[in-house]
C-alpha cells in the first residue's frame, strides 16, 4: 500500500524518536531535521504509536530502525515481521531503513537481544547473503549497524572490521556507524577504533549513531542511558573528518530524559558536523 | 563449529547456567576487558532475561501488584524457563503467562490470578489495535423503522469479553487503587462479567452486569436486531432490551450497524 509520504533525503543531526516526547513533538514542532523510529514499536496496523508517527511523519522525515531481522541466524526469516517493515516502509517512505550484525533467534527461540557471532568466512557469506535476500524483498539497500561486543570468539579468522567491509560489499549494502558502539568494542576488545573506522569503505556509510556507555570499570556497557562521553565526541569528529558530514542521530534508550536534553546533545552534534560541510 | 550450532549451543547456554553448554561456549570466547569468559557471557545472560523480566512486569503490574516483587520475580523466571519468546518483537513476550499460572503450583492460593493475568494480556494486546468510530446515528436516523428489525449491531471491532468465577472487579479495583490495599475481598462473592474494548480515548474497561453481560452475548453474534429481540423476550425476559440498548449506542459499546442483506457470511 503506498502511503501519503515522499520519500526525502536526510541531513544533519536526527533524534531516536521515543513515546516520553511524542506529544511534545507534536504540540511544539521542535527544529529537528529528522527523527529515527525504532520500526519494532510501529508493526501494529493500527494502535496509539503509530498514530503518534505518523502525526509526526506529516512534519519531518524518518528512518527506520529495527532490532529483529535477525541478519545472522541461521533460521528461516520471519516472513510476518518482514512483511510489516515493509508495509511500514511503504507507508512512510522513510529515509532509510536499518537492523544490526547480530542474530537473535535459533530454532524459532528468540533471545530478543543482540547476540555476537564469530567473524569467520561462514558468517561472512551467511550473513550477506541474508542482507541481499532482505533488500531484494524490501526492493531498497539497507544499513546494517555494527553492535558493541562484550566478548569475542577465539576463533575468529578476521577482525570486525574487515568483516563489516566485507560484508558490506558483498551485500551490496549501507552501513549506519554506531560511534559509541566501535568505541565501546574497541576499549572492550582492545583493537585500534581509528584503524576500525579507517578500514569502513567510506562511500558506504550513510549514518552514524551516537549515545552514551555505562563504565562499569573492568568493562564498558553499551546502556544509550547517558550523555555520549568524551571519547566518543573525539572519535566521531575523527569519523566526520573520514567519511564528512554524514546524518548522525542521538540515541537514548533507557532513564530517557526531557527532550531538551536530547536537543542539546543534537546541538553538539550539529557543531562537529559543521566543521565539515 | 558451523555457525547452527554455535547459536544453538548459546541459546541452551542462556536457559542453563552453569551446565555443560555454558562451559562450551566460555572455551570458545574471550571475555571484553578484563572479564573472564564466564563473566562475558553471564552479561550477554543478564541483558537477556533482565529484557524478558522488564517485559513481564511491564505487561502485567496488576499481576505483580497482587503477589508482590518478590513472588512475581521467582514466578517470571520459571515462566522464562518453561516458555521461551517466539516473536522477534518483545512486546509479544509473555501471552501464555495466565496459562502458566493456572498450572502453577506457588500460586494455588490465588486461583483469579490467571484470570487477571488473561485482562492484562488483552489491555496490553488491544492497545496496538484500532480504534472504534462513534456510533454513527444520522447513518441510523436514514434506515426506515421498518427495516430496523434487519439491522445487525455490532459491538466494537477491538473487544473483549471475559466472565471470571471470581469477583475479578473488585480485585482489580482493590490492586489498581491507592489506599485501600487492606481491604478483603471474599472469593465466594461471586463471579465478575469484563468488557474492553477500544474507542478513539483508548482502551476501555467496563463491569457489565449480568443482564447486561447476556445482551452483550447476544450481540456478539451477527444475528438481526429482530432475532435478537425475540429470542431473548422469550429465552431470558430479565433483559430488557428497550432499556438497555440505547445505553449500549450511548456508551459505546455498539459501534456500528449493517442491513441483514449487506452483511457477507462468517464475517462479523
Amino acid at each position: 500500500m503506498k502511503g501519503k509520504f515522499e520519500a526525502a533525503a536526510i541531513r544533519g543531526v536526527g533524534i531516536g524518536l521515543r513515546a516520553e516526547h511524542y506529544d511534545h513533538i507534536v504540540e511544539n514542532r521542535p527544529d529537528v531535521p529528522w527523527f529515527e523510529a525504532l520500526t519494532d514499536n510501529y508493526l501494529s496496523s493500527a494502535g496509539r504509536h503509530l498514530r503518534y508517527l505518523e502525526r509526526i511523519r506529516e512534519d519531518y522525515p524518518v528512518t527506520l530502525h529495527s532490532v529483529g531481522m535477525s541478519l545472522g541466524s541461521t533460521d528461516a526469516f520471519n516472513m510476518d515481521y518482514l512483511s510489516r517493515i515493509k508495509q511500514l516502509a511503504e507507508r512512510l517512505q522513510p529515509a532509510f531503513v536499518s537492523d544490526h550484525l547480530a542474530w537473535i533467534s535459533v530454532e524459532g527461540k528468540y533471545l530478543n537481544d543482540l547476540m555476537p557471532f564469530p567473524y569467520t568466512e561462514e558468517t561472512l557469506i551467511h550473513m550477506a547473503e541474508r542482507i541481499r535476500r532482505v533488500q531484494d524483498y524490501f526492493g531498497r539497500r539497507i544499513l546494517v549497524e555494527n553492535p558493541s561486543n562484550c566478548l569475542s570468539f577465539r576463533f575468529s579468522t578476521m577482525s570486525e572490521a574487515e568483516f563489516i567491509r566485507e560484508v558490506a560489499t558483498q551485500a551490496d549494502c549501507y552501513l549506519l556507524v554506531d560511534v559509541n558502539n566501535v568505541y565501546v568494542s574497541a576499549m572492550n576488545s582492545g583493537f585500534n577504533a581509528l584503524e576500525f573506522l579507517g578500514a569502513l569503505p567510506a562511500e558506504r556509510v550513510k549514518q552514524f549513531h551516537l549515545a552514551g556507555y555505562e563504565d562499569r570499570s573492568d568493562y564498558l556497557f553499551d546502556t544509550h542511558g547517558y550523555p555520549v562521553h568524551d571519547p566518543v565526541w573525539k572519535l566521531y569528529e575523527t569519523a566526520l573528518e573520514r567519511f564528512g558530514p554524514v546524518p548522525t542521530l542521538i540515541e537514548w534508550d533507557t532513564d530517557i530524559p526531557v527532550f531538551e536534553v536530547l536537543m542539546a546533545e543534537a546541538h553538539k552534534a550539529e557543531e562537529c558536523l559543521r566543521e565539515v560541510e | 563449529m558451523e555457525l547452527r550450532e554455535l547459536q544453538k549451543l548459546f541459546h541452551e547456554a542462556v536457559f542453563n547456567k552453569g551446565g555443560e553448554a555454558e562451559r562450551k561456549v566460555c572455551s570458545l570466547i574471550e571475555g571484553a576487558g578484563g572479564l573472564q569468559p564466564e563473566s562475558a557471557f553471564a552479561l550477554y545472560r543478564g541483558s537477556i532475561l533482565g529484557k524478558f523480566q522488564r517485559a513481564l512486569r511491564a505487561t502485567y503490574p496488576v499481576c505483580l501488584k497482587l503477589v508482590g516483587e518478590e513472588f512475581f520475580n521467582a514466578a517470571a523466571r520459571v515462566f522464562i524457563d518453561r516458555y521461551p519468546s517466539r516473536s522477534p518483537d518483545l512486546d509479544d513476550y509473555g501471552k501464555d503467562l495466565a496459562d502458566f499460572f493456572d498450572g502453577f503450583k506457588p500460586a494455588e492460593s490465588l486461583p483469579y490470578l490467571a484470570d487477571v493475568a488473561r485482562v492484562e494480556w488483552t489491555l496490553h494486546s488491544i492497545s496496538k489495535e484500532g480504534d472504534a468510530p462513534p456510533f454513527d446515528m444520522r447513518q441510523l436516523a436514514a434506515v426506515r423503522q421498518a427495516k430496523w428489525g434487519n439491522l445487525i449491531f455490532f459491538l466494537p471491532e477491538n473487544r473483549y469479553l471475559l466472565q471470571s468465577d471470581y469477583p475479578l472487579d473488585r480485585i482489580w479495583r482493590l490492586a489498581t487503587s491507592q489506599g485501600v490495599e487492606r481491604e478483603a475481598v471474599n472469593l465466594d462473592e461471586g463471579h465478575a462479567n469484563l468488557f474492553l474494548w477500544r474507542d478513539r480515548d483508548g482502551t476501555r474497561m467496563e463491569w457489565p452486569a449480568d443482564v447486561e453481560w447476556r445482551l452483550l452475548k447476544a450481540l456478539d453474534n451477527p444475528v438481526p436486531f429482530a432475532t435478537i429481540c425475540e429470542t431473548l423476550a422469550m429465552e431470558d425476559p430479565e433483559v430488557d432490551v428497550a432499556r438497555l440498548f440505547p445505553l449500549f449506542v450511548q456508551r459505546g459499546w455498539v459501534s456500528r450497524f449493517e442491513l441483514e442483506d449487506r452483511v457477507e457470511p462468517g464475517k462479523a
